[in-house]
């Protein structure tokens, strides 16, 4: 199969997968539908209410033409109202975006430049006490429930040392400086926590290395241990960094929606968790469903990533088992 | 060295599952004992890890929450492993269609963790430790299914295998006498790893409010309803356990995957 090929291939495979993660998302969310308009508008409403706000939100058609409604809708770039506030969930998802979307951008490099010197080390030494430390901190970081991380930094760095702010956000156009420090600590615990999450697999992938005979030749014929490491080593850790990028970025947006808690962020997350607690399904759905698809999406990227660097993956299916 | 991980692991997670154990028969305090004189206090003689913003004893409530943790870890991996294993099994044994299906499936689930499943169960039928388990169980069975699967493979690969195909058993009985024997430790490190993870997933649903309700005390609340400004104690404490505990089980994976099957220890 040449690569073009292969990638239309993943194309579809993720096509279809979004597709029924939308019918699951959709299905799960609107398993009650009824209960929605008596919710919004309260117990005390009367029958006739009711029954006027369910046909004015469609409540009262089949599920399966709700779910195209709401699909079609989604695909034209309509989000859907929310049945809260009866905003537009575009207008609500506007300004929350750039947080969210900040916080990635900024702690996954982060992480990966942290996890490639500490896994290198870890494996480097995996004999010697140095690396045993290296290592028990990678395990115990990684044990560290990121919320938990987030409140010790603040602790530290904002409460004891009075350097960064503690909490809250500015946006990037009213004050660079102000944005960047507040951004700063939410950033470093999401990057700390998956640093150490990814060092685990850099030091594995480089082992892989250490034991092969082209290295110990590399050793033989005098290159020291660094050079034998970043000349042969490095693809191979990236390679392994570059797979578990791709199954841990719903974790990563896990941990963003966790921070925005513990730092008072206006993100994505934050609106998501005031959606859950208004019921307000609307937004719980467009916003679950933005996520997933960014999931997916980074996933694909990461297929076709792989493909590029080793065509001989286009024979076989893409993603899965 | 082997041994000290497992041995680490052993004795971090009994104390986990003492602390659970005892708080049903025994705490320092009554774990719901509100008392307004003894809010915020540091840790000390009469409250060993202080009192929380009710004035309520963190000891007390640190080992009543460890209940939730090993329950809701427990019930998780049970789940996961009763859903998982048969389908990984049965894949690894050839059932090539299957194995289509549960891959694409394993796709969405990888893009719903733990996580956004509990927030979609807990949008439409409320938030309890029952969408939290389920969303947790739900969500850790693809590993559970790669797991049994890729062990499955190698058992398949021996020649007794062979053998008992030659002899005319069927896949059902090779599946039952030969395979499940063979991965049956390869699953109890697995129920190990995801158990830690179950439960880190676990403290992060109750610290956004998304599991057991708020009167009952869970590790994730209790670090929910602490603030840092007030009373950094009640923050670490709660944390330190939730620390503990996934480490506890980590580690026990490690070890007993070191004691079982030396050839695939990290440490090579």
């Amino acid at each position: 199969m040449s690569i073009s090929a292969a990638v239309i291939r993943r194309l579809a495979v993720f096509l279809a997968t979004l597709l029924i993660a939308s019918l699951i998302i959709f299905t799960l969310v609107q398993a009650l539908p009824g209960n929605v308009a008596q919710a919004t508008l309260g117990m005390g409403a009367t029958p006739e209410a009711v029954a006027e706000l369910s046909r004015r939100w469609g409540l009262d058609q089949p599920f399966i033409n709700r779910y195209w409604d709401w699909l079609f809708a989604l695909i034209q770039g309509d989000l859907g109202h929310s049945y809260a506030t009866g905003l537009g969930v575009g207008q609500q998802l506007a300004p929350r975006l750039g947080v969210t979307a900040w916080l990635l951008v900024w702690s996954l490099p982060i992480a990966c430049a942290v996890a490639l010197p500490l896994g290198m080390m870890a494996a480097m030494w995996r004999r010697r006490r140095r690396g045993f430390v290296v290592n028990a901190i990678t395990q115990v970081g990684f044990a560290v429930p990121v919320f938990f991380a987030g409140s010790i930094l603040v602790i530290v760095f904002a409460l004891k040392l009075g350097w960064l702010p503690a909490n809250g956000y500015v946006s990037i156009t009213s004050s660079p400086a102000a944005w960047a420090s507040h951004l700063l600590l939410p950033v470093a615990t999401i990057a700390i926590v998956q640093a150490c999450f990814f060092a685990r697999y850099v030091r594995s992938s480089f082992i892989d290395v250490m034991v092969e005979d082209y290295y110990r030749t590399a050793r033989a014929i005098g290159w020291t241990r660094w050079r034998g490491l970043i000349r042969h080593g490095l693809r191979n850790a990236a390679t392994s960094l570059l797979t578990v990028v791709g199954l841990q970025v719903a974790n990563l947006l896990v941990g963003a929606i966790l921070v925005e808690k513990v730092f008072v962020l206006p993100g994505l997350g934050s609106l998501l968790m005031s959606a859950v607690a208004a019921h307000d399904l609307a937004v719980v759905q467009v916003i679950v469903m933005l996520l997933v698809a960014v999931v997916l999406l980074i996933n694909l990227l990461v297929d076709i990533a792989y493909l590029l660097v080793d065509p001989r993956l286009a024979g076989r299916a893409g993603g899965g088992l | 060295m082997k041994r000290f991980t497992l041995i680490c692991g052993l004795v971090m997670s009994v104390i986990v599952l003492l602390a659970g154990v005892v708080s049903l028969l025994w705490t320092p305090y009554p774990p719901q004992a509100v008392s307004a004189a003894n809010r915020y206090q540091n840790p000390g003689p009469t409250h060993w890890l202080g009192t929380d913003a009710l004035g309520m004893d963190t000891a007390s409530r640190l080992m009543v929450g460890a209940q939730t943790t090993l329950m809701v870890g427990v019930l998780a991996v049970a789940i996961a492993a009763v859903v998982g294993v048969p389908f990984g099994v049965f894949i690894g044994l050839g059932h090539r269609g299957l194995g289509q299906v549960v891959a694409r499936a394993s796709d969405i689930l990888y893009a719903l963790p733990a996580v956004l499943l509990a927030i979609l169960l807990a949008a439409s039928i409320g938030a309890s430790i029952w969408t939290a388990t389920i969303a947790i169980g739900v969500a850790t069975v693809p590993v559970f299914i790669r797991m049994s699967r890729a062990a499955t493979i190698t058992v398949m690969e021996q020649e007794y295998i062979l053998a008992a195909e030659l002899s005319g058993a069927s896949r059902l009985a090779i599946a039952r006498r030969h395979v499940l024997p063979n991965i049956a430790p390869m699953l109890g490190v697995q129920a190990a790893a995801s158990f830690s993870m179950a439960i880190l997933a676990e403290a992060g649903l109750s610290y956004l409010g998304l599991s057991a309700p708020a009167t009952v005390p869970t590790w994730g609340g209790m670090l929910r309803d602490a603030s840092v400004f007030v009373s950094p104690w009640q923050v670490l404490i709660p944390g330190l356990a939730i620390v503990w505990a996934v480490l506890a089980f980590n580690l026990l994976g490690d070890g007993m995957r070191d004691y079982l099957d030396p050839r695939l220890s990290e440490a090579r």
